[in-house]
């Protein structure tokens, strides 16, 4: 009998957050897996975004063959999902009522796979969306094999922190204190599997901004609501729109010089801590997650070679035994190398979404030693070259005194990328490309 | 139920604001009903016919992108010609490209694609012909898409210029002038058919239905050479005229706001066969409501809303895989959410019919309230 196996997918959680001796979070219960499992603290997830990494994940491919600008999931021909289905797995999910996870939606055998993923109605853990978890637990039991998605959004913001858990004990953070109860709640979902029979799999899509002293730039933006209620109550009515607007921009000016001022103490990381959320980034805290392999007898070992997140698929393939896939994956398996050295591989990085119009668009390599990165359209421009081992948080770009190792990470991104998608698919799916290209044509589109 | 016949004249890409130079289409109006608001879910065919023979939106069916051809909508869904096929109509259509709407359901379904010169006047006079005699005194319901313009804004414009061109874009007179004779063919060719349809006295047992899945850009927009990239009104905003003396009031027009999707569950209602509750849930509405209420509530506004995606083939942001331009639109207001530069847009379509004008940081009422209705389709379309 094949085991059953729980995916945890907890949104935007660092790694540097459940590993390690800097986190202040509390968490007995992933320090219990990570103790009794195996467990990756270089994990590189390839994208800064959800989608993009999901697609990753699931097709084992790298983001730019899976479509950059994919807003959906896109569960390719060979992806996992359909090959776990294939042998004898039910699926079932609990995931975020997001349209872009509709093609997942299709494979689900449960009703309730989804929940609501807006305020003011999002369901966190701890407002009872782990009693969802453990009821879809309670009904598959007799379904075995089962295969089962969980993606958590606790921690996308808004950051609501469970009042139980919002103090300093359970860490130094909003951020901090979340991860403390996710572990809380997460704990409650794992005691009610037999973890000998399911092999369990905890990571993240990817990482998240923690902002330094817990001020992020809205916290030192002045409030302009007495003032402008103020205003609005002593000038006339029609001079409202042009005070607003005065007030507007002197608030711009004045949160620019305290930000100005106040980071003139900070480091470049602490300084890249206050953006504002989603910005665009390929940092190692936007891409660094956890990944612990536990249960189904998974031995008990750290590993610290850099891995990626599509390598989970083909890992999870190996452990339960699937049949081997031909060479159509990016990805590899994890599993062999539980118990011994890992060659590592560089990881292909893209922010998300891969817009045309945006600046920030990046694309970048990773191995342990260096992070390089630019500018996705031009390859010359915004140049950054990090030393990941002396410069962990990535505060010192070198690439100008390394222009060799940049010319070589250069040709590793150039060579990733010229591998097209073509290459990766099955004869079917060229035929319908080419065929739709041939009808693209006739209708004079192309 | 009601047995009539159902003929469904399709001209591809007519736009509304350039109809009423033909005669043909005020003949059209003083005979049936007009719908002259009504607003397609995407401005491209593939999208837009197989949400109208869905009646739901091209993410819920599964067909929302360029990339989807060939493909049928997700299996729960039931199609206007499966319904009318299991109730006892024959049921046939000639489609623009096969590639281009589900088959599903129709008895027979062809396509003039691989004649490079189709006289639609003489094949679609001749397939009606068939089609009576098919289905041999049954009912029937006939689909034929006259896709002309298409042919002609491919031969002189496609093939000609990008998304980008300036000698296009600087030329919008010139361009409508084109257009216009594209539109005159298109108006012969519905004048001959209709007059078929009355001598052939079809009209006394039919219900005659005449429309367009998309509208037809002539350089308004840079970024856009005629339409599939964006979401303005020159290609959403289309029409309808439902023609059965029976039912609808001679010389009506129904100037509030519709939608393609609601064109198949008003058909059903009007030959009152059941819906089928065990498949995907039509988002669409009967119109027959609309054509019995005289005004519109001033506080109606934001209760019905027609919304609509695309996602460019070429154009400024590319997106055959998935919608990456979604609206929401009501009669005065429409809100565009461009997804992939994240850029939003509010119009008032009432003072700026041409939505030259972005009022999204002026009206953040407005727009906020926009954005929980494009948020509550959004997830209704996930919703399964």
């Amino acid at each position: 009998m094949k085991p059953n196996i729980l995916f945890i997918l907890v949104d935007g959680l660092r790694m540097d957050q459940v590993f390690g001796n800097k986190r202040t979070s509390i968490t007995p219960n992933i320090d219990k897996l990570t103790k009794n499992g195996t467990y990756f603290d270089q994990a590189i997830s390839n994208a800064d975004g959800t989608v993009l990494n999901l697609n990753s994940i699931f097709n084992s491919l790298r983001p730019h063959k899976t479509g950059l600008r994919a807003i959906n999931l896109i569960l390719t021909n060979t992806n996992y999902v359909t090959q776990l289905r294939d042998h004898g797995y039910h699926v079932f999910g609990l995931v975020p009522k997001l349209t872009s996870y509709s093609a997942l939606i299709d494979y689900v055998e449960n009703d309730e796979a989804r929940y609501n993923a807006h305020p003011p109605n999002k369901e966190y853990l701890w407002k009872g969306l782990d009693q969802k978890a453990i009821g879809i637990l309670d009904s598959i039991k007799s379904c075995e094999p089962w295969f089962f998605f969980l993606h958590f959004l606790d921690l996308h913001p808004p950051l609501l922190v469970d009042k139980k858990f919002d103090s300093e004990k359970f860490g130094d953070s909003p951020y901090a204190r979340a991860v403390s109860s996710i572990d809380y709640w997460l704990g409650k979902i794992i005691e009610k599997i037999d973890l000998k029979q399911t092999l369990l799999i905890l990571t993240s899509d990817h990482g998240n901004l923690i902002p330094k002293d817990n001020k992020s730039i809205n916290d030192i933006a002045p409030d302009l609501k007495t003032g402008l209620n103020v205003g609005k109550r002593i000038m006339p009515k029609s001079t409202h729109s042009v005070g607003a607007k005065l007030f507007v921009a002197t608030r711009d000016i004045i949160t620019k010089v305290k930000l100005a001022k106040e980071n003139k103490k900070l480091t470049p990381y602490e300084i890249r801590s206050r953006r504002p959320p989603f910005t665009l980034s390929l940092y190692d805290e936007n891409v660094r997650v956890p990944l612990i392999f536990a249960g189904y007898n998974i031995s008990s070992k750290k590993i610290s070679h850099q891995v990626q997140t599509l390598d989970i698929f083909p890992t999870i393939a190996e452990i339960v035994k699937l049949p081997k896939k031909s060479n159509m994956t990016d990805g590899r398996s994890l599993f062999g190398t539980f118990g011994d050295k890992i060659t590592e591989k560089p990881a292909y990085l893209h922010t998300m979404p891969y817009q045309a119009m945006s600046p920030d668009d990046t694309v970048g390599i990773r191995t342990s030693k260096y992070k390089y990165f630019r500018y996705a359209r031009d390859s010359k421009e915004n140049i950054n070259l990090y030393d990941l081992q002396k410069d962990p948080q990535e505060n010192h770009n070198i690439a100008k005194q390394h222009s060799d190792i940049v010319k070589e990470m250069e040709q590793i991104l150039s060579k990733m990328t010229s591998h097209n998608l073509e290459k990766h698919e099955s004869s079917e799916d060229e035929n319908v490309r080419k065929k739709i290209e041939e009808e693209y044509k006739k209708l004079g589109y192309l | 139920m009601k047995k009539y016949n159902v003929i469904l004249l399709l001209i591809d890409g007519a736009r509304i604001d350039r109809l009423f130079q033909f005669p043909i289409f005020k003949k059209l109006k003083q005979d049936g009903c007009f719908f002259s608001q009504m607003i397609t879910n995407a401005p491209y065919t593939l999208v837009a016919m197989n949400s109208l023979f869905t009646g739901m939106y091209g993410s819920k069916n599964g067909i929302n992108a360029y990339n989807k051809m060939f493909q049928h909508p997700k299996t729960d869904c039931k199609t206007l010609a499966e319904y009318l096929t299991k109730h006892g109509w024959y049921t046939r259509g000639d489609a623009m490209r096969l590639s281009l709407v589900s088959d599903r359901g129709f008895t027979k379904m062809t396509s003039q694609e691989d004649d490079p010169d189709p006289d639609f006047i003489k094949i679609h006079k001749k397939i009606l012909e068939e089609t009576i005699s098919e289905a041999n005194k049954q009912p029937f319901f006939l689909y034929l898409h006259y896709p002309k313009i298409h042919h002609s804004i491919k031969k002189n414009v496609f093939d000609k210029y990008d998304d980008f061109s300036n000698e296009y874009f600087e030329n919008k007179k010139n361009n409508l002038t084109h257009y216009d004779t594209y539109l005159k063919e298109a108006a012969d060719y519905l004048e001959e058919m209709y007059l078929k349809i009355l001598d052939d006295k079809l009209d006394t047992n039919s219900i005659i239905l005449i429309m367009a899945d998309h509208g037809m850009g002539i350089g308004e927009k840079i970024g856009e050479r005629a339409y599939g990239i964006f979401t303005y009104d020159y290609s959403l905003r289309t029409f309808a005229y439902f023609i059965q003396p029976k039912i609808f009031s001679k010389g009506k027009e129904i100037s509030g706001l519709t939608r393609t999707i609601d064109i198949m569950p008003t058909i059903l209602d009007l030959l009152e066969i059941p819906i089928d509750k065990s498949c995907l849930t039509m988002q669409g509405e009967s119109l027959l409501n609309s054509i019995n209420q005289s005004t519109t509530d001033e506080d109606s506004e934001f209760n019905k809303i027609a919304f609509s995606e695309t996602g460019g083939l070429l154009g400024p942001w590319p997106s055959p895989d998935s919608p990456n331009v979604e609206c929401v639109r009501t009669e005065k207001w429409k809100l565009v959410h461009n997804l992939t530069p994240e850029t939003w847009e509010l119009y008032n379509l009432k003072d700026d019919p041409q939505e030259t004008k972005n009022l999204v940081n002026k009206y953040p009422i407005i727009v906020k309230k926009l954005k929980d209705k494009l948020q509550l389709i959004i997830d209704e379309c996930a919703d399964f």
